[in-house]
C-alpha cells in the first residue's frame, strides 16, 4: 500500500511525524544514565559545545537540581523585572518599540508669543515644568513627543486664519510620524499627574470600555442625537444609529467634554482617511468667514459645528469621560462647581490635570506648581519612581 | 531507579498497541491544522459582505419638481428613465424635491440629500447617477459601465491637469490619480462644474462629500449658483475632495442642445448618450419645446417594448 492511498501525503507524513518525533525524542529531559543503548553509541549532545565551564555547569545542574531551578527562577524573575516593570533606558527602548512608537504627544508651546507679547518669568517657568513633565512621560513609555511653536507669525499669505493652527499642527505632525497611530494634542497648561499610567493601560488596550459614542451620555450642549430624524431621515443607518458601528476600531477621533462643550485641550486623534477628512474640512473660508465673530473658541467650536450638522462626523467620534484625561482645577467651570465629572480628584489619582483659562484671571504658574508638587508628593519615594 | 512512566521504545506502547479508531490521536497537528481552516472558513461565511445577488450595481437617482413641467413631460421623463433601466438592469430611485427639507433654497440642492437617500435604501449597489429632470437619454444602448465607469475606459476620459473651474482657476485636477481611486464623475461646460448630470460610487468617502456639501453654512451662504458654486467651492479648497474626482469630456453624458447658448463643441450630436436642456427655463427658450424635439430624435431601447419591468419608486 503507497503512503498516499492512506490519505496522507506522502511528503507532508515524511516531514510532519520524523520532525516531531526527532522533537520529542531529543529532548534532554529523558535522559535515563544506565539505558543501555545510551551506553553504547553516545547521544547526540543537545548543545555541540562541551567546554570545560559549560560541563561544569552541567554537572552542578544534575548534581543541585532544585537549586538550579531556583536559581534560573530567580534569574527570569530579574531579567523579566528589570526589563518590563523598572524604568530604564534599555526597558524604554523595548517599550518604544513594543508599541509605544504608535503614539505621539503634540504638546502646544508658546501660544500667542512671539510677536504679540513678551513671556514673562511666569511664563518660561510654566513652559519648563510642562515641557519636562511631558518629557519625562514620554521618555518612560516609549512615546513621540513633538513640541510645536504657537506663536502667531505671519504664517499664511490670508491672515486671518491665525490662530487657527491646529489642524495645520496635526496636519504636519501626522506627516512627520508616518508609523505612528494615535496623536494626543495637549495644551502647555496640562499636567499629566500619574506618569506611571501607560496610555496603553489606561484607554486604548479597551477603547470600547472608557469611552462612548452616544453623546446623550453627558450633553452639555443639547445636541440632538441622533441627527434629528425629521432633517435627516434619509442617511444611513449607521448615522442614524446613537452609538455609530459600535466597533471601537471606527473611532477616529476621542475628545472630553466639560460644562461649556467640546474641550480640545486634550484629545487624541487617529491616523485615517476618515481623520484626514475631518483635518481637511474642519477649516474652511467660507464657515470662517460668516462664523469666525461667533466661533469664540475657534477649532473647538468648529468641530461642534461639524459635529452637529455633518452626519459622517458623529460615526467616527467618541467621547472619552473628561477626567480620564483632562480633569479641570477647581477654578475652570464656574457655573457648575460641584459637577464630580469635571474636577481633580485626588483620591481618585486623576490622570492628567489641564488649568484651562487659568490666563483669564486666575495665577497660570500658581496652580501649576501646586499640582506639580501634588503629583510628586503622590509619587514619591525611590521605589514608585522605579516602576 | 524506575522512571515513571516505561521508555517510549516500550513494546506495549507500540504503535499497533493503539486502537485503529483512536490513530488520529498521534497526529495531533493534523486535526489542529484541520480544525483551525474549518473555524476560518467557518469565519468567511459569517463575516462575508451579504450582498444579495438581486443587487443592481447602478442606482438612477432623479428629482422631480412636478410644478415646473407638464404631466406629460414629466411621465415622459420617467418613462424615459425606466426603459434605460431597464435596458441595463439598473434601479430608478425617484423622489419630489418638496420630500426633503432643503430650506428656502434653490430646488438643486434636492438632488443631494436624494443620492444619500438613495445610497441607504441600496447599499449594496456600487454607482449612483444622478441626472437632471430636464435631460433625455438619446443612446440608450450605451451602458454606464462601458460608456463610464469601466477603469479602462475611465482612464482614457479623465481629463488631468485641467483648472477645475474654467478658465483659468489655479487649482487642477491631479494628474496621476488613477481611475480605480475615482469616487466622483463629472463634467465642465464653459462656465464651471457641471452636477447636473453626475456619478458617485458608493463610499464612506461618499457620505462625506454628500454631507459636506449639503452642510447649511453652504446651503445659505447665497452662492449665485446655489449647489454648483457650493461644489466648486469644495473642491478647490478641500484636497481630499478634488483627489477623488475625475472631469470627463462634457459629451460623454452631458451634451447641451443645438444651437447652443455660446459655443458650439458641446452641442449634441446624433448617437450621442444624452441631452441635457441646460437652462432651458431662460426667457426665450421653452424646455417643453425643446424636450418634444429631442424625444422624437431618441433612439428607442431595444427591448422598451418587453413585459415586466416596473418603476421603481419608493
Amino acid at each position: 500500500m503507497s503512503a498516499a492511498s492512506n490519505g496522507y501525503a506522502p511528503g507532508a507524513r515524511k516531514f510532519l511525524g520524523r520532525h516531531l518525533r526527532k522533537l520529542s525524542t531529543t529532548l534532554p529531559m529523558h535522559y535515563v544514565p544506565f539505558s543501555p543503548q545510551s551506553g553504547q553509541t553516545p547521544r547526540t549532545p543537545y548543545f555541540k559545545s562541551s567546554s570545560g565551564k559549560l560541563r561544569r555547569v552541567r554537572a552542578f545542574a544534575r548534581q543541585r537540581p532544585r537549586l538550579t531551578a531556583f536559581l534560573v527562577l530567580v534569574t527570569c524573575l530579574f531579567l523579566y523585572v528589570t526589563m518590563f516593570m523598572h524604568h530604564n533606558p534599555v526597558s524604554n527602548r523595548l517599550r518604544a518599540v513594543s508599541g509605544g512608537s504608535k503614539f505621539v504627544i503634540i504638546l502646544a508651546a508658546n501660544v500667542g508669543g512671539g510677536v504679540m507679547t513678551w513671556k514673562g518669568p511666569a511664563e518660561w517657568a510654566i513652559e519648563r515644568d510642562s515641557i519636562a513633565n511631558k518629557k519625562a512621560y514620554a521618555e518612560r513609555w516609549g512615546y513621540h513627543l513633538e513640541i510645536k511653536d504657537m506663536s502667531t507669525k505671519k504664517r499664511y499669505a490670508h491672515e486671518w486664519r491665525e490662530s487657527w493652527e491646529k489642524v495645520d499642527v496635526i496636519k504636519q505632525t501626522m506627516r512627520q510620524y508616518p508609523k505612528a497611530e494615535w496623536f494626543w494634542w495637549l495644551d502647555l497648561n496640562t499636567l499629566i499627574m500619574e506618569p506611571s499610567k501607560s496610555l496603553q493601560d489606561h484607554i486604548f488596550n479597551h477603547l470600547a470600555n472608557v469611552t462612548y459614542r452616544d453623546i446623550n451620555e453627558y450633553n452639555p450642549l443639547n445636541i440632538t442625537h441622533p441627527p434629528d430624524p425629521s432633517e435627516f431621515f434619509f442617511i444611513d443607518p449607521t448615522a442614524q444609529s446613537a452609538i455609530g458601528d459600535g466597533h471601537p476600531d471606527s473611532i477616529n477621533l476621542v475628545i472630553p467634554q466639560d460644562c461649556g462643550g467640546f474641550n480640545l485641550g486634550s484629545f487624541f486623534i487617529k491616523r485615517s482617511e476618515w481623520s484626514e477628512r475631518l483635518l481637511d474640512i474642519w477649516w474652511d473660508p467660507v464657515g470662517y468667514e460668516q462664523k469666525h465673530m461667533e466661533w469664540e473658541h475657534k477649532e473647538q467650536d468648529a468641530l461642534e459645528y461639524l459635529y452637529t450638522h455633518q452626519p459622517w462626523v458623529r460615526t467616527g467620534t467618541a467621547f472619552i469621560p473628561q477626567r480620564m484625561i483632562n480633569s479641570f482645577p477647581p477654578g475652570a467651570c464656574s457655573e457648575t462647581p460641584n459637577d464630580e465629572r469635571i474636577f481633580y480628584n485626588e483620591k481618585e489619582r486623576d490622570f492628567v490635570v489641564n488649568m484651562a483659562g487659568c490666563e483669564w484671571g486666575r495665577d497660570c504658574w500658581g496652580e501649576m506648581a501646586s499640582y506639580r508638587q501634588l503629583s510628586e508628593k503622590l509619587n514619591k519615594g525611590w521605589w514608585r519612581r522605579q516602576f | 531507579m524506575h522512571s515513571a512512566l516505561p521508555g517510549r521504545t516500550n513494546p506495549l506502547f507500540h504503535q499497533t498497541s493503539i486502537p485503529r479508531g483512536y490513530r488520529f490521536l498521534r497526529k495531533p497537528l493534523y486535526i489542529i491544522v484541520t480544525v483551525i481552516v474549518v473555524i476560518w472558513m467557518l469565519s468567511r461565511l459569517i463575516t462575508g459582505d451579504n450582498r444579495p445577488s438581486d443587487a443592481p450595481s447602478t442606482v438612477m437617482v432623479m428629482v422631480l419638481n412636478r410644478t415646473a413641467a407638464s404631466s406629460e413631460m414629466i411621465s415622459k421623463i420617467i418613462s424615459n428613465r425606466n426603459e434605460y433601466a431597464h435596458e441595463h438592469g439598473y434601479a430608478v430611485f425617484m423622489k419630489d424635491v418638496s420630500d426633503y427639507p432643503i430650506g428656502p433654497v434653490p430646488d438643486g440642492w434636492a438632488s443631494l440629500p436624494a443620492i444619500r437617500h438613495a445610497m441607504t435604501e441600496y447599499p449594496h449597489s456600487d454607482y449612483f447617477w444622478y441626472l437632471d429632470q430636464n435631460a433625455i437619454i438619446m443612446n440608450p444602448a450605451l451602458s454606464l459601465k462601458d460608456h463610464i465607469t469601466n477603469p479602462t475606459r475611465l482612464s482614457e476620459l479623465m481629463r488631468r491637469d485641467v483648472p477645475v473651474v474654467p478658465p483659468d482657476s489655479v487649482i487642477k485636477t491631479y494628474k496621476h490619480v488613477p481611475a480605480e481611486r475615482i469616487n466622483f464623475i463629472l463634467t465642465q461646460d464653459h462656465e464651471g462644474l457641471q452636477p447636473g448630470s453626475m456619478i458617485i460610487r458608493n463610499s464612506e468617502w461618499a457620505k462625506y462629500l454628500l454631507d459636506a456639501w449639503y452642510d447649511p453654512i453652504y446651503r445659505f451662504y447665497n452662492f449665485q449658483k446655489a449647489e454648483v458654486h457650493a461644489l466648486e467651492h469644495i473642491v478647490q479648497w478641500h484636497p481630499t475632495i478634488l483627489t477623488k474626482l475625475a472631469l470627463i469630456p462634457q459629451k460623454i453624458m452631458n451634451s447641451y442642445p443645438a444651437p447652443p447658448p455660446s459655443s458650439k463643441d458641446h452641442a449634441y450630436q446624433d448617437g450621442e448618450f444624452l441631452v441635457r436642456l441646460h437652462r432651458c427655463e431662460k426667457k426665450g427658450r421653452s424646455c417643453e419645446k425643446e424636450f418634444n424635439k429631442y424625444w422624437l430624435q431618441r433612439k428607442v431601447a431595444a427591448h422598451a417594448g418587453e413585459q415586466g419591468y416596473v418603476a421603481s419608486a419608493h
